[in-house]
């Protein structure tokens, strides 16, 4: 047994290396440029096939691949960063976060064009495919190799960090540029640099891999969430304490593999939002370089602004043109469709409300959506229950999930927020992964869709569709309402200097959490409603790229505005209609749509009708109000 | 500019209006609040009499905000007992403190940028209003008389729909006391609330809070020792954490150990 142990943990050390690697050129570039990188994951699989293309195709030897992709990769980065990610530097991280998540789209889904979504098979090299007998197990050389390889280098670049010039004036542009510049330092060419050298780190760690696993488009995607959650432990302050706790979770996570080997999935998660509940600043305790707690984008609806009588009277016209159009449109348009874009609204509109009230960019609302579509398939299906009473089933799910992710998010600031709710979200997936009662891969089909309070007769698509016309409403509406008064107002002040809140009274946690739930009842109610309308609830209903599309909704559409989400849903929803028979074209356009938005056309497409747009978020000007200044005080008691 | 005489007037103790609330109103003892291994307070005690102004002066880094955040419940103290009126306070939340009548300002002037400051008055007074209300729509109305009458008398009633980050520094700070006496405490504290003011804007600001200790009792951090010299009837000196020095500002003007202190300070900044 104690054999078998040892042997396991030899094998999380293997992990622990890549999430080392992965973990180190994250923290430096996050350290430096303030931008959470969502393309890492995409620049280890970069590395992978850099190594395979040298390897397999040029006949390169292996040592050479390796370095080749290592510097293939941070070209690539240094690229990225020159391009594209330096445009985002003015504004808030935000930005660049979104960015580098359409560029990880982008990259991904030209992969998958290119070689497909199989993996390809990389041999180990002759020298290395050995085994050795540790004495308790017999083990691949090749896997104590990658082993002391990313041992080597972490110590390498750690200590170049500490120890060296070069290290020194990073350490010093990392603390604070401003300063730093001012000393002669040229922040620019460091920045770049910086952002290869945690991209060749990753293109490393890919080519490592790329013996083990086989090399394949995707194959970054989830180790990013994983390393996330290790961030979120560990904390980005000290490298070494990054590289620390890459270390001991995958350590943790192989000794739940050996134990309990359905739980190895969800293990750091699980153990992330233990660490939060009992330690919030996480294990090392140092988080803070720079936190940023989003400005997010309310319009706020000022009370006082008293309609005109004239303004009535358009109000009244817009609203009849409108519902004579919804009438009109089941007739052009195949109802179904229209369902899929007002859901899709719906959890783009819980995305923007959680964003413009509580400041916390969620990726996380994907999982909200996929629980309430699971539930309620599941009670209408197996439970015969009725459709109104399953939806409410649904919601409730939801909004008891949402609260829990709230708790957690809420105990840290800014970027570390949306890295939670995509930790909490990934976790939820993997259970419904290994749950019986989604079916897995199938998910629950067939759904009956049923009769709505005993009258509507919900098998006729039209009624369906008036359904959603009605829910969309409610939270169009609702929100609406809920921004005009004076909780609203409470939401913004939290929002705006969560400190002011409280020294004025307010129970800043408690109405951070109201957002939360909130926003999840509005994501449920969009998840339900599909389950009823496609009469299907399925893994990808819950997994995070959905997320990842309702951040895109909202940035076509206009972030912040009311009408954006339906816009955005609307042009995203036909999109990936009329993109389907391209296969993962759908992706590269996806990606490149997104970081086209994020570049150019921030404000979307719907007028902001003169509401106000944060002065954080409008760009380099107007930065009177910077929030690192604001939490210099007490962020860090 | 108000004259000095006038200040004077209330530099003396004052008869407080509200049901006297137990003397000393603060007490803290032994207070030690440290950030990793540095020692940013180190024991210190304090007695705030009812019905004073009681200014916290000392050096940059002396640990002053940091009084002050652990007073308002900001920063856990490792040490030490924090009372206030007559009951132990350690270690509770800012939000509570704050209702039980503690309100406070901020070095770096803190308001909402994003909302009007007329919305500003009103999160002030929004603890005290029944949560039903809250899902009401806003309307002019809904602020109090008190909230307007110090609307006024900050001169912003005429700028109450604007947003609040359109105004000039010197009004926000204007805004800034204004929304914290909105709360109608009964211990004000306020750090550094000329910091960053230019000399016109000074003026006003000391008439606020003169005025405004007529009902309650303030504690003040100020680098200013003219206003200080004018509001305070009791002064207590930081310096490295510790407390140097205590008494009247004319007595504590002539203690050497705080003229080097400061003269020090002075040099090194
Ligand atoms: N959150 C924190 N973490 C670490 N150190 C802190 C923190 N807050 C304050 N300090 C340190 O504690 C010391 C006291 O700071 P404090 O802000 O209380 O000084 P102050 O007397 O208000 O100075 P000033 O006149 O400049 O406002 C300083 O050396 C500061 O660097
Ligand atoms: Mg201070």
């Amino acid at each position: 047994m104690s054999n078998l142990i040892l042997s396991y943990l030899t094998i999380g050390l293997v992990n622990g290396s890549f999430y080392a690697l992965l973990c180190l050129g994250l923290a430096l570039i996050f350290g430096l440029l303030n931008i959470l990188n969502m393309a890492h994951g995409a620049l280890y699989m970069m590395g992978a096939f850099a190594a395979w293309a040298a390897v397999a195709r040029l006949g390169l030897p292996y040592l050479t691949g390796l370095f080749v992709a290592a510097i293939l990769v941070g070209s690539a980065g240094m690229m990225l960063e020159r391009l594209l990610l330096r445009r985002t530097y003015s504004l808030d991280p935000l930005y660049g976060f979104m960015l580098s998540f359409g560029l990880a789209t982008a990259i991904q889904g030209g992969f998958q064009v290119a070689f497909g979504s199989t993996g390809l098979p990389f041999t180990t090299p002759t020298w290395l495919s050995d085994v050795v007998d540790l004495g308790y197990a017999v083990f691949p050389v090749y896997r104590l190799w990658v082993v002391m390889v990313a041992f080597i280098v972490c110590l390498g670049v750690w200590i170049a960090i500490a120890r060296t010039r070069a290290g020194a004036t990073l350490r010093a542009a990392s603390e604070n540029a401003t300063i730093a510049e001012a000393l002669g330092v040229p922040i620019p060419a460091v920045m770049t640099a910086t952002f290869g050298l945690g991209a060749a780190l990753a293109g490393l760690a890919g080519a490592l891999a790329a013996p083990i696993y086989q090399v394949s488009p995707l194959m970054g995607s989830d180790v990013l969430l994983v390393v996330f959650a290790i961030i979120v432990i560990g904390g980005m302050g000290s490298l070494g304490g990054t590289i620390l706790a890459a270390y001991c979770l995958a350590l943790l996570e192989s000794a739940t593999l050996a134990v309990f080997p359905q739980a190895a999935n969800v293990m750091i998660f699980a153990f992330m939002c233990i660490v939060l509940s009992v330690r919030p600043q996480g294990l090392f305790g140092i988080e803070v370089l720079r936190q940023h707690s989003f400005a997010g984008i309310p319009p706020p609806v000022t009370a006082t602004r008293d309609s005109l009588p004239s303004q009535n009277y358009e109000r009244v016209l817009i609203m009849a043109m409108v519902a004579a159009v919804l009438a009109l449109l089941p007739a052009l348009l195949y109802p179904i469709f229209l369902v899929k874009i007002v859901c899709f609204a719906i959890l783009a509109a819980s995305f923007n409300f959680l964003l413009g009230f509580a400041g916390v960019m969620s990726f996380g609302q994907a999982a909200l959506y996929g629980t309430a579509a699971y539930v309620t398939a599941h009670a209408m299906k197996e439970w015969a229950m009725s459709a109104e009473l399953a939806i409410l089933a649904g919601i409730t799910a939801a909004i008891l999930l949402g609260i829990v992710m709230g708790a957690l998010a809420i105990r840290r600031r800014g970027i570390y927020q949306a890295m939670i709710t995509l930790a909490v979200a990934q976790m939820v997936y993997f259970v419904f992964v290994q749950s019986s009662f989604t079916h897995g891969e199938d998910g629950l089909q067939a759904v009956p869709r049923g009769i709505l309070f005993g009258l509507i007769d919900l098998r006729n698509d039209l009624a369906v569709y008036g359904l959603a016309v009605i829910a969309f409403c409610s939270v169009h509406f609702g929100i609406k309402r809920l921004l005009s008064s004076q909780l609203g107002m409470m939401l913004v002040a939290v929002r705006d200097d969560e400190r002011r809140a409280l020294s004025l009274g307010q129970n800043a946690w408690g109405l951070k959490l109201f957002a939360f739930a909130i926003a999840a009842g509005c994501a449920g109610l969009a998840g339900s409603l599909s389950a009823v309308a496609f009469q299907l609830a399925t893994l990808s209903g819950a997994h995070w790229h959905l997320s990842g599309e309702a951040v895109l909704m909202c940035l076509i559409g206009g972030l912040g505005t009311l009408g954006g989400p339906l816009v955005g849903a609307a042009v995203l929803v036909t999109m990936q209609h009329f993109l389907a028979p391209y296969g993962a074209w759908v992706q590269v356009i996806q990606g490149v749509v997104f970081a086209a938005c994020v570049l150019t056309f921030r404000d979307g497409m719907m007028p902001r009708h003169g509401f106000a747009w944060p002065s954080r978020l409008r760009g380099p000007s107007a930065t009177s109000f910077a929030p690192a200044e604001t939490l210099e005080e007490t962020g860090r008691s | 500019m108000a004259t000095s005489a006038s200040l004077r007037a209330f530099a003396t103790p004052r008869t407080v209006s509200a049901p006297l609330p137990p003397d000393p109103v603060l007490k803290v003892r032994a207070l030690t609040v440290q950030f990793k291994e540095f020692v940013a307070l180190n024991e210190v005690s304090l007695d705030l009499r009812n019905g004073c102004i009681h200014a916290v002066i000392g050096p940059n880094g002396a640990g002053k905000s940091t009084l002050f955040n652990a007073i308002s419940g900001f920063i856990k103290p490792i040490r030490g007992q924090i009372e206030l009126f007559g009951r132990d306070v350690t270690a509770w939340p800012a939000n509570r403190l704050a209702r039980l009548g503690l309100a406070r300002s901020f070095q770096i002037c803190a308001i909402f940028p994003e909302l009007s400051v007329e919305e500003n008055m009103l999160v002030a007074q929004a603890h005290a209003s029944p949560p039903l209300r809250l899902l009401r729509r806003r309307v002019s109305g809904d602020l109090a008389p008190h909230s307007e009458t110090l609307l006024a008398r900050a001169g912003l009633t005429s700028d109450r729909r604007r947003q609040a980050r359109e105004l000039s520094y010197g009004r926000r700070r204007l805004l800034e006391i204004a929304t914290t006496l909105a709360l109608k405490p009964r211990l004000l504290l306020l750090d550094e609330p000329t910091s960053g003011l230019g000399r016109e804007d000074i003026a006003p600001v000391v008439e606020m809070i003169a005025d405004a200790a007529r009902d309650c009792c303030v504690l003040l951090v100020e680098h200013n020792l003219k206003v200080v010299e004018r509001l305070a009837d009791h002064v207590t000196v930081l310096a490295n954490g510790s407390v140097l020095s205590d008494g009247s500002y004319q007595e504590v003007a002539r203690d050497h150990r705080v003229r080097a202190a400061y003269l020090g300070a002075a040099t090194d900044a």
